[in-house]
């Protein structure tokens, strides 16, 4: 589904990533790990296909296309989703109002009709209950006065109401407590089928203890230093990050 | 025909009968203007904006015979479910649109009638001249004082019904009109106005208007000026509001139409506990210019003033923002915010801002910030990255924009006439 071949990016002149290769295919899971500062970030970014980093060498395609050349809306319209590590409070711009907008726009390009705001309110107070989210969050503008954890279940309800092909979740344990990140792994794996590939973006091994990776690579430096089974997680638990720099 | 050659025709053939007092005041403004002439760009307060194009309907005279009423005009009227109205067409009072109110001392009437009448609260208030000095299009104004709203709510009266006042462009040849706005409140009344600007033609015109509101004690104003005249238009505005103790005065001041607007307002806040908001929004597109000069005096102490001007400029449009905030010596803990925001649609737009603060008291809190810029790439990135379209997320985030002072409107129906408005004008419609 997602080939990454050898690939280098820049960001204000500065090399970030430096010859990245990966494959994933449908039904599988599998995670980054790394250090702060290694690339695991700028990685979902430049599949999701931020302009501000520019790809110096290599590919990535997407169900045997390239996407390099396609915009932010067309990567997540063809079914590419990136649960933001830091998702963008915008104020005046209302949440349900927003994720409408969303899905129609993933609907028109996918040849269906619109969604009224009747049947969308009843799709969003399902999914809302599934991640335990308080109602209220729908009336509020996009992410804004959010705490972390709601901000993050905001991430996953979008997931679930674009329904990607491609999950990419940056760092979306960070700053959640015990049960908030148990009930958005719930979240992910109700999600997960044998259609759908997951790739996890994080520093601690934590999140892994509720969604099963297939595979782990360890990325450091901006290359990926060693790829392997669910094991290596707990090798980097043991030995921390230190070994790789 | 000169300026003055129409003043003294006006005089011998319209203003005849017009008591002594509204003559002579006339006349004083008339040599005030004679004096000071026409700003230029050298002057520190026009250093933006040019008024070349002003120059030629001075010396025009305003229209004296009613137009002939088309059945277009009611449509160019905000749609209020109830209020008291007040239309002009091209300057005159058009009675068949309106519905003025004389009772019970509540008066919501024409000046012009009140002129005739010999109102004493009308007398009292207009001679007693707020005008600062060094305005040249407001003695201009005065010196053609005849058509206008006199509005004057006694002691704790609460008028629970919106004023409207309407002046309405439906001329095809250039004019001008001085339309001349009186707002008295007295003591704990409470009242909220719509000044409105706009036209059925899309032919040149020149709107010179000037409103004096008067705040007594404990009164409470909530005043709205939409400026949506044609593109073609020029319009220069002068606000000039006296706030007595514990008064509460709120200003909502839009700016969507006009190839030139400039709007001069000043509160002097005369009366301990006095609170004053000014809140403006404009929207600029093709070569429009739009000038938005404040000034609040906190004179007393414990005033509060909260003032944000907040704006969207695209193609060549200009704007300028000038916000002067004055606190006397003896104006002790005044609180002071101010801000403007502007967004740039387009690289050739261009805003020139100016905080002005200047304090002379010691206990004061005054806190000011200004910010021009495009929209935040990482919202509209967020946007994308669901799926939805750069043009649409840009929109989305400049609707969200103006929402922040639309969303201030009190007055429900007001509200969504200014929301269609804002989304016609980004729509280009």
């Amino acid at each position: 589904m997602l080939v990454i071949e050898n690939l280098h990016t820049r960001v204000e002149g500065k090399d970030i990533l430096k010859g990245i290769t990966l494959s994933i295919k449908p039904g599988e899971v599998h995670a980054i790990m790394g250090p702060n500062g290694s690339g695991k970030s700028t990685l979902a970014q430049v599949i999701a296909g931020r302009e501000h980093y520019e790809i110096t060498q290599g590919d990535i395609t997407y169900k045997g296309k390239s996407i390099i050349n396609d915009k932010p809306e067309m990567r997540a319209r063809n079914g590419i989703f990136v649960a933001f590590q830091y998702p963008v409070e915008i104020p005046g711009v209302n949440n349900a109002a927003f994720l409408r907008t969303a899905v129609n726009a993933i609907r028109k390009h996918q040849g269906k009709e619109e969604i009224d705001a009747f049947d969308f309110s009843e799709t969003l107070k399902t999914h809302m209950k599934k991640i335990k989210m308080n109602p209220e969050m729908t009336s509020r503008s996009v992410n804004e006065g959010f705490s972390g954890g709601e901000k993050k279940r905001n991430e996953i309800l979008q997931m679930m109401l674009l329904d990607p092909t491609l999950v990419i979740l940056d760092e979306t344990d960070s700053g959640l407590d015990i049960d908030a990140l148990r009930i958005i792994a719930e979240g992910v794996n109700s999600f997960k089928n044998s259609q759908k590939a997951i790739l996890i973006i994080t520093h601690y091994q934590r999140l892994l203890d509720y969604i099963q990776p297939d595979f782990i690579h360890v990325l450091a430096g901006g290359k990926i230093l060693k790829s392997g089974g669910k094991e290596l997680a707990f090798e980097l638990e043991e030995k921390g990050y230190d070994w790789t720099t | 025909m000169s300026f003055l050659e129409n003043f003294n025709t006006l005089e011998k053939e319209r203003w005849g009968k017009n008591p002594e007092w509204i003559r002579s005041f006339r006349k004083t403004a008339l040599e005030e203007f004679e004096r000071i002439g026409l700003p230029t760009k050298k002057s520190e307060e026009w250093k933006y904006t040019d008024i070349t194009e002003v120059n030629p309907f001075i010396d025009l005279v305003p229209l004296s015979s009613s137009p002939a009423f088309l059945d277009k005009t009611t449509d160019a009227l905000l749609k209020l479910p109830s209020c008291h109205r007040l239309v002009f067409v091209n300057g005159l009072f058009s009675p068949n649109l309106s519905t003025p109110l004389s009772k019970n001392g509540i008066e919501i009437e024409s000046l012009e009638k009140a002129l005739r009448e010999n109102n004493s609260i009308l007398k009292q208030y207009l001679g007693n001249t707020l005008t600062s000095k060094n305005n040249s299009f407001a003695s201009l104004n005065s010196a053609f004082t005849e058509q206008g709203t006199f509005i004057y709510i006694p002691k704790k009266t609460v008028i629970n019904e919106v004023i409207y006042i309407v002046y309405l462009s439906t001329h095809t040849k250039e004019y001008v009109h001085y339309p001349r706005n009186l707002i008295v409140l007295d003591t704990d009344a409470q009242v909220k106005i719509i000044e409105d600007y706009t036209h059925t033609t899309e032919n040149k015109y020149f709107t010179n208007t000037l409103t004096h509101i008067h705040v007594q004690a404990r009164a409470s104003c909530e005043h709205y000026k939409i400026e949506r005249e044609n593109n073609n238009a020029l319009h220069i505005a002068t606000v000039e509001i006296d706030q007595q103790e514990y008064s509460s005065f709120t200003s909502h001041s839009f700016s969507f139409g006009a190839k030139l607007t400039r709007n001069t307002m000043t509160s002097r806040l005369n009366g301990k506990g006095a609170q004053c908001t000014f809140l403006g929004f404009y929207m600029g597109s093709d070569e429009q210019h739009i000038d938005n000069h404040t000034m609040i005096v906190h004179e007393k102490e414990e005033c509060t003033s909260t003032e944000h001007y907040h704006g969207i400029l695209d193609d060549k449009a200009h704007g300028v923002f000038n916000g002067k905030i004055y606190v006397a010596q003896h104006a002790q803990k005044t609180n002071s915010e101010q801000t403007n925001r502007t967004l740039l649609l387009s690289n050739d737009a261009r805003m020139d801002t100016k905080p002005q603060l200047e304090i002379f008291a010691d206990d004061v809190k005054c806190t000011h910030g200004a910010t021009v810029g495009k929209l935040d790439e990482t919202s509209l990135y967020y946007l994308r990255s669901r799926g939805i379209a750069e043009e649409e997320a840009k929109k989305i985030l400049t609707r969200a924009f103006a929402e922040n002072l639309t969303s201030k409107i009190t007055i429900e129906p007001l509200k969504e006439h200014i929301t269609t408005l804002v989304k016609n004008k980004l729509h280009k419609e």
